[in-house]
């Protein structure tokens, strides 16, 4: 029978990228809000 | 609800990160399928991301319902995290399904029920996204997508039984409760513990893109206040 371990290791590097490329993206611009807001004395909602 | 989001954000994600752990390791200590060999793994990752791209479109079923009924800003901000959240779990859904699709199946895509009713859910989606962006009223943007997202909840019944009114290439469910399971007791374990991991993440990814959405938009009033006193 066939490996395939190759056809796993894409998914779970997709997995990684689709899932935790957005969830740093919005860690990132979350905290960029909050400086911006803290700037002008206003707290995250 | 935003503010319990704030109490609840880094709990939700040590327990995924904790489960993904656990997740991960049972997965590789899980034995091969006598006919999938190691591509069984792949539906570690699938079958979980498929449950929590449907849980995505229930939550902004009833987010959307809600805003409609009660116009509170809460329930849009909920909606539009929701969008993000299940579009990424979907595309993840319909990819890997393609990976495992080309060694068993011998084809990357088939235009089966499953498939076919899985990707209008990803069209969905990224037409809910860009709905929102193309009406410059925020109340107007929120209303049409919300409406848009209780005509598109026809998609998820339809997504459910497909393999089950139709004949399809993709299997019926393998384990839908123990008297009508079909797949092998020694692969269940890393199913529910990925399945509980993705769980907790799919919840954590929510409640950040409701946070960030919700910043943004305090931000953006801020901004427009500060326009208006410039121009005043």
């Amino acid at each position: 029978m066939p490996d395939y371990s190759e056809y796993v290791l894409s998914v779970y590097l997709l997995a990684l990228l689709l899932l935790g490329g957005p969830a740093f993206v919005w860690l990132r611009r979350l905290q960029q809000l909050r400086r911006q807001l803290q700037a002008e004395n206003k707290d995250l909602p | 609800m935003i503010k319990w989001f704030a109490k609840v954000h880094w709990l939700l994600a040590t327990a995924a990160v904790l489960s993904l752990l656990v997740g991960m390791w049972l997965v590789l200590a899980a034995p091969q399928d006598y006919q999938q060999g190691n591509a069984v793994r792949i539906l570690y990752v699938h079958v979980p991301a498929a449950k929590m791209a449907l849980l995505s479109y229930v939550v902004l079923t009833i987010a959307s319902a809600l805003y409609l009924w009660r116009r509170k800003e809460m329930w849009d901000i909920l909606a539009e995290a929701a969008v993000s959240v299940g579009a990424a779990f979907t595309a993840l859904t319909l990819a890997s399904g393609s990976i495992w699709g080309k060694p068993m199946w011998g084809a990357w895509w088939a235009w089966d029920a499953r498939l076919t009713s899985m990707l209008v859910l990803l069209i969905l989606f990224m037409g809910l996204m860009a709905l929102r962006n193309a009406l410059d009223d925020p109340h107007k943007s929120a209303r049409a997508t919300a409406v848009l997202a209780l005509i598109g909840a026809a998609d998820l019944p339809i997504i459910h039984f497909s393999v089950v009114w139709w004949r399809t290439l993709h299997q019926p469910p393998s384990f839908d409760g123990p008297a009508k399971q079909t797949i092998t007791g020694e692969l269940l374990p890393p199913l529910f513990v990925m399945s509980l991991a993705f769980f907790l993440l799919g919840m954590w990814l929510l409640v950040l893109k409701s946070r960030e959405i919700a910043a943004r938009r305090q931000w953006e009033a801020v901004e427009t206040e500060r326009l208006e006193r410039n121009h005043a």
